[in-house]
């Protein structure tokens, strides 16, 4: 039994999809998050699959997301679809619904946030919408956890279609005339699919479509899809009267998004961004001292006789060290302050209010919803580029997005630039590094020449966020260093020591030397770059073990290897991600502006520091 | 009149959707269509905030000036 869940962005699918999973997706507040779907298995009475497919706004191709949800209802993968919808947006959200319908499988219909649509003034006569679809449908509040039980328990009972909606007569007329001569099923509709000229639908049959079009465009002096379109708006917004009534709503006696949005959105934004950097330098600085002190203390006092032994030991200690000492101080609360952005629903906010400014580099403001992720991780930030619309917009947004310092990279900023030169210092390397991204989309959007197509971006309304929801979408976050990154840390730490031991570390400082010379760092520094590649934070701890200990390295030379950690090749699990979105011959482009990039700002890192201290 | 050229606080009923089929359906999809009324509320600096069925559209200006109106 496979339950599927299908919804436009911001309905709650995916809190929904957490609620019985056990928090296996990370949910977030800003449109088409949730792009490859997820899928867990559930215990409720008997086990059954549950899918959360990506949020849509509509079942029409021109999107990848839209595509691969509704490819997914249509080959009949799943028994039941719930459709999520916000309450408080129904009439609209209800232009789904009836696509879906018209696809023909058993539907739940789910009113999701029952209590905003009641602040909205919204009340609903859910027997009457049951009525009109055909379907059970259920009440959530979902954040609170309430109707989720009812939800899936009735989902898993319901077998039978949808009832068929019909849209005005002479568009029916036009339907049936094209469905007769259509051989795939549901032939209603691939005919209305045909009629909007989807593309996909189109391809499947070799039928004179144009002939039907044009009869709809003649009498309505519209283009057909937009025909098509209205007629669904049109039958939605007559369910929503006959189904709703819009009360007053409730006053609420500060209008937040007045400040958020307006001239004073931008001190705002300031403010924020800092105090999230106070605050994960402040948390971090705490434990990273003790902590390291720590391990270091533990790992001189090992004696053990047998120098292999001893090597590996000492090695597997500062892999450990790293992760606990430098990695998770600052990732815990990097990851916290992100959550909270995202459900608050702050970040479409910031893409409103910088929407101008990213038009100077030739991008829209949708692309700062990447970027802000690229801080916690570049890999979700890559995958994330796909709420753009068109392809050079993505390429653009994940090129750039390359050399944000994502969390592993900001672990090495703080532990070393911070922690060894000031607070200051890593702040400016922040400034720069945004300055630097600007004026490389400059260049980059005269390369790749194209008008953006520009912003069209759903304003959800602010939510207070549940902390509960907040620290375990941390907490998913958290895991993913746990059991990947960590044992990959300490492996590496591993196997530098053994490499060590056996003299080949050698080998590869020499192959290296070139780049170390120039960036006037000591020899021993090459094998760490290389580990640098698997994960970023990686090269710091081989760097403490490659040297014994960091003070050795000048201050010069510090800032140097901060800068070239920064902006060199992107780890390999984002590279394997950039090569899924933007194939091989795009990703080494990236990949060999990163070291070149590096290279430069390495050198010129290495002349502001000789002349400064 | 053009989107981008109504004040703020307007009240506005959308007459018709010019650009490609794209714009349009993305348009359409979030519930602006010719005939809906709705409120713009914000057109200041950067992009315009329309309010349309209980619900804020972040446009660009680009996009906006495609949206012709008519001012209630």
């Amino acid at each position: 039994m496979i339950i599927a869940l299908a919804g436009q962005p911001n309905s709650g699918k995916s809190t929904i999809f957490n609620q019985v999973a056990g928090y296996k997706t990370v949910t977030s507040n800003f449109p088409g998050k949730t792009v490859k779907y997820t899928k867990s298995k559930v215990k409720m009475g008997k086990e059954f699959e549950v899918v959360d497919l990506p949020g849509t706004y509509s079942l029409t191709s021109s999107d990848l997301a839209e595509l691969e949800a509704r490819n997914y209802i249509l080959q009949k993968k799943a028994d039941v679809v719930i459709n999520v919808i916000d309450a408080s947006i129904l009439s609209r959200s209800l232009e789904l619904t009836i696509q879906l319908t018209e696809l023909e499988v058993p539907i739940v219909i789910c009113l999701n946030m029952m209590d905003e649509a009641k602040k909205k003034g919204i009340k609903i006569d859910t027997r009457k919408l049951e009525e009109i679809f055909g379907v059970p449908v259920v009440t959530t509040v979902a954040n609170k956890g309430i109707g989720i039980k009812k939800l899936f328990s009735t989902a898993l009972e319901w077998k039978k279609k949808p009832n068929c909606l019909k849209y005005s007569k002479d568009i029916e007329k036009i339907i049936s005339m094209l469905s007769s001569k259509i051989k795939n099923e549901p032939r209603r509709l691939y005919a209305i699919k045909i009629l909007e000229g989807d593309e996909f639908f189109v391809s499947q049959t070799d039928i004179d479509y144009r002939r039907y079009q044009e009869i709809i465009e003649r009498e309505h002096g519209r283009p057909c899809d937009l025909v098509i379109a209205s007629e669904r708006h049109a039958l939605s917004m007559n369910i929503f009267e006959r189904v709703a009534t819009v009360g007053t709503p409730e006053k609420s006696f500060f209008d937040l998004d007045r400040v958020l949005m307006g001239k004073l959105g931008y001190p705002v934004l300031a403010i924020i961004l800092y105090t999230m950097f106070y605050l994960v330098f402040k948390f971090g600085g705490v434990f990273e001292d003790p902590l390291l002190n720590y391990f270091n203390d533990l790992a001189s006092r090992i004696f053990l006789g047998n120098a292999l032994l001893h090597n590996i030991i000492v090695g597997l200690i500062q892999g450990f060290a790293g992760g606990i000492g430098i990695v998770l101080p600052y990732l815990f609360p990097l990851l916290i302050c992100l959550a909270f952005l995202e459900d608050t629903g702050y970040m479409p906010r910031v893409a409103f209010l910088m929407d101008s400014f990213f038009h100077k580099i030739g991008l829209h403001g949708k692309t700062l919803i990447p970027f802000m992720l690229g801080y916690g991780c570049t890999v979700p930030a890559i995958m994330g580029t796909r709420i753009l619309e068109s392809e050079r917009d993505r390429y653009l947004a994940g090129f750039l997005a390359a050399f944000i310092p994502c969390s592993a990279r900001t672990s090495v900023i703080f532990g070393i630039a911070a922690f060894y030169l000031g607070p200051m210092t890593a702040f400016l390397l922040y400034i720069t590094n945004i300055i630097f991204i600007g004026f490389l989309g400059i260049i980059l959007s005269r390369i790749y020449e194209e008008k953006t197509p520009g912003l069209i971006l759903e304003i959800p309304s602010l939510k207070t966020p549940s902390l509960k929801s907040m620290l375990l979408k941390t907490w998913l976050r958290i895991r993913e260093f746990i059991i990947i990154a960590w044992p990959l840390l300490i492996l590496g730490s591993i196997v530098l020591s053994l490499m060590e031991y056996y003299g080949y570390d050698e080998i590869v400082n020499n192959l290296l030397s070139p780049v170390t010379i120039l960036l006037g760092l000591p020899v021993a520094v090459g094998t760490t770059l290389i580990f640098g590649i698997l994960r970023k934070e990686l090269s710091m701890l081989m760097l403490i073990q490659a040297l014994g200990n960091l003070s050795i390295l000048s201050k010069t030379q510090m800032l140097t290897f901060t800068v070239f950690i920064m902006y060199y090749i992107p780890c390999l699990a984002t590279i394997a991600a950039m090569i899924n979105e933007y194939r091989v011959k795009k990703t080494v482009l990236i990949v060999v502006t990163t070291v070149i990039v590096a290279l430069i700002l390495g050198v010129i890192a290495r002349f502001i520091g000789d002349a400064v201290w | 009149m053009r989107l981008d050229r109504v004040k703020e606080g307007t009240k506005v009923q959308i007459i018709s959707i010019g650009g490609g089929k794209g714009v349009r359906r993305r348009l359409t999809e979030l519930g602006i269509f010719p005939g809906e009324y709705g409120t713009v509320e914000k057109n200041s600096f950067g992009p315009i905030l329309l309010r349309i069925n209980g619900n804020n559209i972040a446009l660009g200006r680009g996009i906006a000036a495609k949206i012709e109106v008519k001012v209630e």
